[in-house]
This record gives C-alpha cells, structure tokens and sequence, in this order.
C-alpha cells in the first residue's frame, strides 16, 4: 500500500479534527478527529446509530436538516468546509470529494439512463463538450468492469442489476478523479460474490488513482480486506484507532475486543454459543458519564464510571490509539 | 431424485421433488409467456432438533422454498410432507395442526409486528386462534415467554416502536414460540442486526431449540452464520440444490465450484490472513431465473465450465471418497479420480 509513499509534510486531503455534531441536543458525533491520506483506505467501523454515517454526512456537508456541525474542523485538500458557504462546498461535492451508498439502486435517477448521469458529474465540474464527456463516460463505464460499455450508456438503472447500479454509482464518483472518495456501506446490500468484485473494483480503481478512500461500514471481514487503518466508534466517539493489522492482532479497547469476539467465523467451530456483549448501546440523549461503553464493560472500574478516558497512544505503538484507563488490559477478556 | 432419506421415518419435514414455477404474463389474454423457475426440483428433509440451512444468494429460489414449506405458495409439482401429512392437501384437524406445528421467524423485526398492538396481545394472539385458553392465561404464557426470550413480563402493554430492532426480533420469537411449534422456518432472522446483537439471537435461538426441541429450516445468505448454527447445509443456485451434506462436510470440503466460490468471497476478519487467501471471484451476475442457461445452471458464471456441461443439468451425486449424505450436482467435481481443479 502506499501510505506513506507521499512525503509526510504533505497534508492529508482528508482532515477531521474534534468534529461534534448534535441532533435536538444529542451528541451522535462528539469530537471525531480522522485523517485520510492520498492513497490510503481508512475504515471506520461500529454498529448502528454510532455516528459513523453522520460523520461522513458532516465531511460531505449532507448532514440532515435536524443535524448541525457544532465544533470542530474538516479540511479538504487543506480548506476548512465548516466555514464554507454551502455553493462552495456544491463545487467541491462530485469534483474534489465524492461519495457512494448503501443502496446504489435507490442512489441512481430511475428516469435518466445511466449514461447521462455519469456526463452530468463531469459536465457540473468541468468545462468539456458533449461529446468529450460522452467519450469520458463510456470510457469509465468500461473501467468499472461493465461489459459493453456503449450499450450501458444508453440503458436505465431499471436494466441493470445491483451489482451493476454499484459500478455505475462508482463510475459516477470517480468521473472526476476526486482527492476523496466516501464509500458508506457499499456493499451491505449486495450478495456475497458481487461483493468480492465491487471490493476487487474499488481497490484496483484507488491504488490506480491515488485517491483517499473512507469506508464505512459495521462488516469487520470488509475492514480485513480492504482497510490500512481503522478507527472504531461507540456512541459518537472514536474508542480505538490503529493500522488494521495492529487493530485485528491486539485490540487495546474493550469494545473492540468484545465485538471482534461475537462475530461468527465461516472457519470457525459450529453449533457452540458465541461470545456476546452484555447490555444494549445507550440512548444518546441519556449518555452513561464517564466512559459511554462503561455499563457494558466488564474491566469497569470507578473511574470509567466518573471520568471519560481520552484517546492515547500504546506505549510501544505510537500509532495505535485508545480511549480506555485499562487499555494494558484488554487482552484479559476473554 | 437427492435427499433419498435413509429411515425415513423419522423425519418431521420431507420436501420431494419441489418445483414452485411462477408465470410472467403478458399479451391481450394476460396468458402466461414464460416461466420463472423459482424452485426446480428441491428435495431436504428435517429431523426433530435438527437445524438444516438454505443458503443462497438473492434469487436462488430459498425463500419461495421455506414459503412452500410454509403452504404460502403453491408448488408446480412435489410434495412437502410434514410428520407424514401433505402441507398442501392437507384440511380440517390436519390442517390446523400445520399452522400451529409449523412457525416462521421474519429478517425484518420492524416489519413483522403490528405497530398498534401491545406486544404481549401479539405473542398471546396465536393462542387466542389456535385454543382455548382463558384471556388471563393467554396474558400469563405471553408474559412468561417475554421472560424466556429474555425481556421484562412487564413489556406485554408497550407497542413496538419502545422496542429496539434486537428486542423485537426476540418478541417475533416469543410469537413463533407461543403454540409451542414443531419445526419453525427462519427466514434470514439476524441479517438485519447489529453485530453484537445478531450474536445475542443466534445464541437465543439455540437455546430454545435444545429446550424445545425444535426443528429449524434455516434461510440466510450469510454463510458465516449458517456454519454457526446449522446441523446440515444445502447451497442453492437459481432453483436448484446445487450441494448438500452436514455442515462439517460441505464447509470443509466444498466440493461445487459455487461452493467454492462462495466461502472464498467472504471476508475474514483478520487482514493477515485474508492477505493470503485464495479467493475466486465470479464474473457476472446471476442469469435471469425466466430464461436460465440450458444444462447445468451454473454453467454460465462457472470457472470449470466445459462445452458438455450445457448439455444437462446435472444430478445430485454422493461426493466419492466423502460421506454419503454429502452429495454435489456437478459434471466434473466429486466424481473422485481426475477432477480438474479450479
């Protein structure tokens, strides 16, 4: 991989420093700060209503009306959107920034054919003709593993499978070659084997342009196989962030631990019990005080209960991070 | 003919020689032009206790067979026999002894209940159609199965929307539980939770299955949870059983290309090994189940594929050298001798 193949002075197009974001007084994201350097898959993980999606709404500057940015800064390609009006940020959208979804059906306009809404990407950011556009267009239908790319061109999302629909949503976001691509869950909706090449494709497709993936997604086995680093969240906060390896071969973070232990193995043994997390994720309007994983951990001890613990680096591995006073300990848990 | 039962006598669910063919109208008279194969001659049997899974991606025709299994749908042709009755022939007492023997288990927790009902009338209302027990020991057995799949009895009175996507798939249980069922059908049960709480439930249905002694039908497309819960397995493809056998056998020996295919596409979760893993990913997408590829139907997606392999689809076959319950419908692999490989 090439993280570090740039030099390191060079700033990351992706920067997220103490992001916070409130719904109706709910922190669901509370003081995210992310890196995503020029080349690099970072994958951002947890279970539903952690905060992961919204802070990749934030980045996009999508975030739904309830939902406002209350602190902190994002910077793309080194100028701070949160202090951007929103045309600003409609020009950087599509051309320097880009994102796909979970359901790359519903993502695509069902009266348009496909090939005109990838010419309509380009042509809102670049100053092509109709027909150079065109070309573009089925050029990157073709790179995205589409076979006979003219064809496609002229058909509606209707014709195409979901598998298809995903490249085409791929082809839309990289039409413009953006710095960052925001993939959320893109393959969650998809069977098995289309997810392998959609995964194949996206990989194959950054390491060719350079360009900085964040990927969200709850699936530790599509973490495994496409993220460099990995940042875990729990109710709103980042709790353990760490190149993948270092994350999957030592968790520094009871949370982390716990849910890498519940997941079944198509390897594994069969008809035993699974490991489980004791408790239910907490309402965010009624956060436990202190550490917000506190009520399900079983190292808690009283000062999880009284003071939440801050992010720091492991002693031997500056760049594996955790937010837990019992880091050292984690591998107790069974 | 597969699924040839040795003693079967014992088996509460036999499925024969399924097909459940759907028709495509068109023209002035609405006449049926073609026909979706959905399920095309499916054969599974399930003893008491025993958990058999279905595995499958979208389209492979899994569902349509747990609904015929269900009676939801009529079959073209076959027969499901459950204890020795036809579910599809069957009426009066043996009718209704079906709908209380036989349960289904939802993917979407926050579908399958009503939202105006007090979740405790939900799980007490199948008591109330099927016996003829009091109003006040309906809510008794509602509030002690509220207990058994791990909630408060003191959740009967609260409607659905107080309840998180985990506890109401354990509601949904409680419902499915309440006629004390034989064999419960569970349609893709965890794919629509959280991780910690899809664990929560695998390990919840295991459980009452030991107490009760139920049989499970098992349908997911999520082969890390079927290795997880499941005695014996059948991988189906665009209607057909394309590999059977126990679970041990077909996970660790997968013997169809598709099998193949589809254990190596899932991602495992530890990056150092995945780096090394061999995986095979298909081209293409699935074959549009109303126009399917003459011969096997795998054929057209298949890394193995030779010219003869249109020629017909093949039969479920004993894997040479393997167990006899593990059985493949393929051409070239499991024949033992020269197989070529992938």
């Amino acid at each position: 991989m090439s993280v570090t193949a740039r030099a390191p002075t060079e700033e990351a197009p992706l920067t997220v420093r103490d992001l916070s974001v409130h719904i109706e007084g709910a922190p669901v994201v509370d003081g995210v700060t992310l890196d995503v350097r020029a080349g690099e898959t970072v994958a951002l993980v947890g279970e539903s209503g952690c905060g992961k999606s919204m802070t990749a709404l934030a980045v996009m500057g999508l975030l739904p009306p309830a939902a406002h940015v209350d602190g902190g800064t994002i910077r793309i390609n080194g100028s701070d959107t949160t202090r951007q009006a929103e045309h600003a940020m409609q020009r950087l959208r599509g051309d320097k920034i880009a994102m796909i979804f979970q359901e790359p059906v519903s993502s695509l306009n069902p009266l348009m054919r496909v090939g005109a809404q990838i010419v309509e990407a380009l042509l809102s950011h670049r100053r092509i003709d109709q027909q150079a556009a065109r070309r573009a267009a089925i050029e990157m239908i073709d790179r995205v593993g589409i076979p006979d790319p003219e064809t496609r061109f002229r058909q509606y999302p209707f014709e195409l499978s979901g598998g298809m629909c995903q490249r085409v949503m791929i082809a839309i976001a990289l039409i413009c070659e953006p710095a960052i691509l925001i993939a959320d869950e893109p393959t969650t909706a998809l069977d098995v084997t289309i997810q392998a090449q959609i995964l194949d494709l996206m990989r194959a497709l950054t390491d060719e342009t350079g360009t900085a993936l964040l990927l969200i997604t709850h699936d530790m086995g599509v973490v495994a196989d496409m993220a460099d680093r990995v940042a875990v969240m729990y109710a709103g906060r980042i709790v353990e962030t760490a190149p993948a390896r270092a994350l999957f071969a030592r968790q520094r973070h009871p949370y982390t631990r716990l849910l890498l232990g519940t997941i079944p193995k198509v390897e594994g043994q069969g008809r035993t019990l699974l490991p489980t997390i004791e408790g239910v994720v907490p309402d965010m309007r009624e956060l436990p005080v202190g550490c917000r994983f506190h009520p399900r951990c079983p190292l808690a001890g009283p000062r999880c209960r009284q003071e939440a613990p801050p992010l720091a680096a492991a002693p031997d591995d500056p760049a594996h991070e955790s937010a837990c006073w019992f880091a050292d300990r984690v591998g107790e848990i069974a | 003919m597969s699924g040839a039962v040795t003693g079967s006598g014992e088996a509460l669910l036999r499925v024969e020689g399924l097909k459940v063919h759907f028709p495509i109208r068109g023209g002035v008279f609405g006449r049926p032009k073609r026909w979706v194969h959905a399920v095309d001659d499916v054969s599974l049997s399930i003893r008491t206790g025993e958990t058999v899974a279905l595995v499958g991606e979208s389209g492979c025709g899994k569902t349509t067979t747990g609904q015929a299994v269900l009676g939801m749908t009529t079959p073209s042709a076959g027969r499901v026999l459950f204890d020795g009755v036809d579910v599809h022939a069957a009426q009066g007492d043996e009718r209704r002894m079906i709908r209380r023997d036989i349960q289904i288990i939802f993917q979407d927790p926050f579908a399958s209940l009503n939202p105006n009902m007090k979740v405790g009338e939900s799980i007490a209302e199948p008591l109330l159609i099927h016996t003829d027990m009091s109003a006040a020991a309906r809510r008794t057995e509602a509030e002690s199965l509220l207990e058994r799949v791990g909630l408060r009895a003191s959740h009967y009175d609260r409607l659905p929307d107080q309840f998180s996507g985990g506890q109401r798939q354990r509601i949904v249980i409680a419902r499915a539980l309440a006629l004390r069922p034989r064999l419960i059908v569970c349609d893709e049960p965890v794919s629509a939770l959280d991780v910690s709480v899809r664990s929560q439930i695998m390990n919840l249905l295991m459980e009452l299955q030991a107490e009760f002694g139920l049989a499970y039908l098992f349908i997911s497309h999520d082969l890390s949870v079927v290795r997880h819960l499941s005695d014996s397995v059948a991988v189906m493809y665009l209607g057909h059983i394309v590999e059977e056998g126990p679970s041990e056998a077909v996970f660790f020996n997968p013997t169809h290309p598709y099998t193949e295919a589809l254990l190596s596409a899932i991602p495992y979760p530890d990056p150092a090994y995945q780096a090394t893993r061999r995986r095979i990913v298909l081209s293409g997408d699935l074959p549009d189940p109303s126009d399917p590829p003459a011969g096997c139907p795998f054929v057209s997606r298949c890394p193995i594929a030779r010219g003869d392999c249109a020629a017909g689809p093949p039969a479920l076959e004993p894997v040479a050298g393997a167990e006899p319950a593990h059985t493949v419908a393929c051409f070239y692999r499991g024949k033992g001798g020269a197989a070529p490989a992938g």
